[in-house]
């Protein structure tokens, strides 16, 4: 079954698809197998032997009677990223485009708490909220057809780390080290988490290659 | 049991029925493109229902048995030999230390074979299953295609589960559709086609989804939508106007929007339609 909400991306939506999401998930008994969310609109998988779609709609009716933003607590994930120029295959582009020298792209692209509004397209994929103006950059022209796994790109208003190796357009600026595809629930990142991305040397990214990012509950 | 591969075969891999769990995380659902071969495999040998198997694509593997122990070989009809003695389909075939089994050709219908094994395939799972997802390089065999040289061991299985019926294989069959979410965004053109057409499924077909080669829709009128969920069997139409039926191995989103979905009863059928061959879809009534 599909929920779609209004269809925009704004942060109050997500909220409620992620009070959504996080509620459905807790009522396995109710039949409720697998939820998944995106910008404005969740697909529920359910036990059509336990469950029909009617009692889907008034379990939703009702957790959505009872929506509280205030019951949504923020994880926080701090994602080490390597801007140097070996790593930032496209980095030239986007200092050139926007003006830029390079410390000051990584100030810009370290500084804000980017929300993840959703993940997917592939494994462990974060769709994030929040990039500075100054960095915005259209994509290549021509896609590559194998983007080095860790790398992390701009799109127009977009930013995000390439989890594996795919092709993409987007222009690369840095690398990131860390394993962001879990192999259960408790070992990843969650729609909803604030993203910081920290800069760091060419050693340290060597040390930090395949360990996992740590969420850190916001007070 | 023990096997080895002697020879790989076309996109040989290990699935099971997939996983669910992380679908939220952008793990697709994978698991085999004709489930309702690999449970009647299972079933045959009395295996569980979940159990995996050595799934191929047209051409079969050349397997190698290095100790005793049951198969049977479901779906696709590649002609099976054991040591160049032709074997039967659908049934539980015993195989001895140093049997060869191989598969000689084809001229049937259908895509995909099942070669099930009487017990559990010995691999961890990934996120509950042991399905392998190659284009993200997880899951199955170190996440890649089963190549010459692979051992697998098998561990004989002792419970005992119920039968399954296999799946019939039909010459331009009817693929049953419903309303996709953007159904109404469609023109009434669009919408009389698809429901009109014999379809050809594309040759640049996979796991991930099947391009419908002989129609073009005109689309809707923005194109793409808001990054939305979709499943295995939801039928997207991108900008190009050529309908892409999505398949076990596709991303849990996309941005295209959604016409329509295969009806999931009918989906394996649809799944082992060959590249160049013809379908109908039909609205669900």
């Amino acid at each position: 079954m599909l929920i779609s909400c209004k269809n925009e991306i704004s942060v109050e939506i997500h909220q409620k698809v992620r009070f959504l999401y996080e509620s459905l998930r807790r009522f396995p008994e109710k039949g409720i197998v697998a939820v998944t969310p995106a910008y404005c609109s969740l697909v529920v998988y359910y036990e059509s032997k336990i469950q029909d779609i009617n009692g889907i709609i008034v379990l939703t009716k009702d957790i959505l009677a009872h929506f509280d933003v205030k019951e949504l607590v923020t994880y926080e994930v701090i994602l080490p990223v390597c801007y140097d120029v070996s790593f930032g295959l496209d980095v030239y582009n986007v200092l050139e485009k926007n003006g830029l020298t390079l410390s000051e792209l990584i100030t810009k692209h370290t500084k804000p708490k980017y929300l993840v509004y959703m993940i997917g397209f592939v494994p462990g994929f974060l769709y994030l909220g929040g990039l500075d103006h100054d960095l915005h950059t259209p994509r290549l022209a021509t896609p590559r057809t194998k983007i080095p796994k860790g790398s992390v790109g701009i799109a127009d208003g977009q930013t995000g780390v390439y989890p594996l190796v795919t092709p993409g357009g987007w222009q690369i600026i840095g690398n990131c080290p860390l394993n962001l595809i879990g192999t259960n629930t408790n070992s990843v990142i969650e729609m909803g988490d604030v993203i910081k991305f920290k800069s760091i040397t060419i050693e340290e990214h060597k040390d930090l290659i395949g360990t996992f990012p740590e969420r850190k509950l916001l007070k | 049991m023990k096997i080895e591969i002697l020879k790989a075969g076309l996109n040989t891999t290990i699935q099971d029925l997939g996983r669910i769990q992380g679908l939220a995380h952008g793990v697709p659902f994978s698991g085999a493109m004709d489930k309702q071969s690999i449970r009647f495999g299972n079933s045959i040998l009395n295996n569980s229902l979940t159990e995996a198997a050595i799934e191929f694509c047209l051409i079969g593997p050349t397997v190698k048995f290095h100790e005793e122990g049951e198969i049977a070989i479901t779906g696709v009809n590649l002609n099976p030999r054991i040591n160049e003695i032709p074997i039967q389909l659908n049934t539980k075939v015993s195989v001895f230390e140093n049997d060869i089994l191989e598969f000689k050709g084809n001229n049937s219908l259908g895509v995909y074979g099942y070669l099930c094994f009487n017990g559990k395939i010995d691999i961890p799972l990934f996120w509950g299953s042991k399905s392998t997802y190659v284009y993200g390089g997880l899951g199955g065999l170190y996440g890649r295609l089963i190549k010459k040289g692979d051992v697998l061991d098998i561990k004989i299985n002792t419970e005992f589960f119920s039968n399954k019926n296999g799946l019939v294989l039909l010459n331009t069959p009817t693929i049953r559709i419903s309303p996709g979410p953007e159904y109404l965004d469609f023109s009434n053109s669009d919408i009389h086609a698809i429901g009109a057409i014999i379809g050809m499924i594309s040759m640049d077909t996979n796991r991930m989804g099947a391009r419908i080669e002989n129609i073009k829709l005109q689309g809707t009128a923005s194109g793409n939508i808001i990054s939305s969920g979709t499943i295995p069997g939801t039928i997207q139409v991108p900008a190009s106007g050529k309908p892409i039926v999505l398949l076990a191995d596709s991303p849990c989103t996309g941005g295209y929007p959604r016409i329509a979905v295969v009806n999931s009863e009918d989906l394996d059928q649809f799944c082992q339609i060959k590249p160049g061959a013809s379908f109908n879809f039909e609205w669900e009534s």
